[in-house]
């Protein structure tokens, strides 16, 4: 997909121009007028928007998140409390081996 | 106060068995024994024939688990008190649906040592009084 804007070539299915940030144009699959990508429906013929040569359906309104150095570090350190707080549940003291034993 | 009771403590620590020898003695038991592992444990449990044994849950060869399964099915009113390390819930359930009676964890505190003799001898006055 070529940029409108700058012309750099981003890979089908972007919003946005990975070389300057402008919206990117896509072709309508049914009647081939450009729309932008981020339309839902062409405004040409009404029918939905989907890449140009692609027939993957939209992923416009699957949300996505970027995970940032800290975010994973949050997440994996989160696991390992998890982990831990598991191994803890399976283990006993000798109080509760007495109650065990009765 | 002294007890005539059979003692056998099996675990292939030396320092443990010169610690628990101490311990029994101290608290009355006259006839101790030691076996260094749970073959030779096994043997002595054979010819001393002990009322108790302090068992030992992880040792190599012949593993805790395994003594005690092969002591309840020589003599099942032998009062076997697991002695280890081991806090695992699934570990400390075998032991318990293997037959052993109580389970006394590693490293002990004297006191708790005592209070695991005291129901030991409790359970054995217990069936001496029972019979009699």
């Amino acid at each position: 997909m070529t940029c409108p804007h700058c012309n750099a070539e981003n890979p089908p299915g972007g919003k946005f121009c990975s070389s300057c940030g402008s919206v990117l144009e896509t072709a309508c699959s049914e009647c081939g007028a450009l729309a932008r990508s981020d339309d839902r429906f062409c405004r040409a013929c009404g029918q939905p928007i989907t890449a140009a040569g692609s027939d993957a359906p939209s992923r416009q309104s699957v949300p996505t998140k970027q995970y940032t150095r800290p975010d994973i570090d949050e997440l994996l350190s989160l696991r390992k409390l998890i982990r831990k707080e598991e191994i803890a549940s399976k283990t006993l003291n000798q109080e509760d081996v007495d109650k065990l034993f009765g | 106060m002294s007890f005539a009771y059979r003692v056998l403590a099996i675990d292939d620590s030396p320092h443990f068995r010169i610690l628990i020898t101490k311990l029994l003695k101290r608290f009355g038991f006259e006839s101790v024994e030691t076996g260094e592992n749970g073959k030779v444990g096994l043997q002595k449990f054979d010819t001393f024939k002990p009322d108790v044994v302090f068992l030992d849950g992880i040792m190599p060869e012949m593993d805790g688990l395994a003594v005690l399964r092969s002591i309840k099915g020589k003599n099942a009113s032998t009062i076997v008190v697991v002695t280890s390390s081991l806090s695992e819930r699934d570990k400390v359930l075998q032991f318990k649906e293997s037959g052993a009676d109580l389970y006394l964890m590693k490293p002990f505190e004297e006191a708790k040592f005592q209070e695991v003799a005291k129901k030991v001898v409790t359970i054995l006055e217990g069936r001496s009084k029972a019979s009699s």
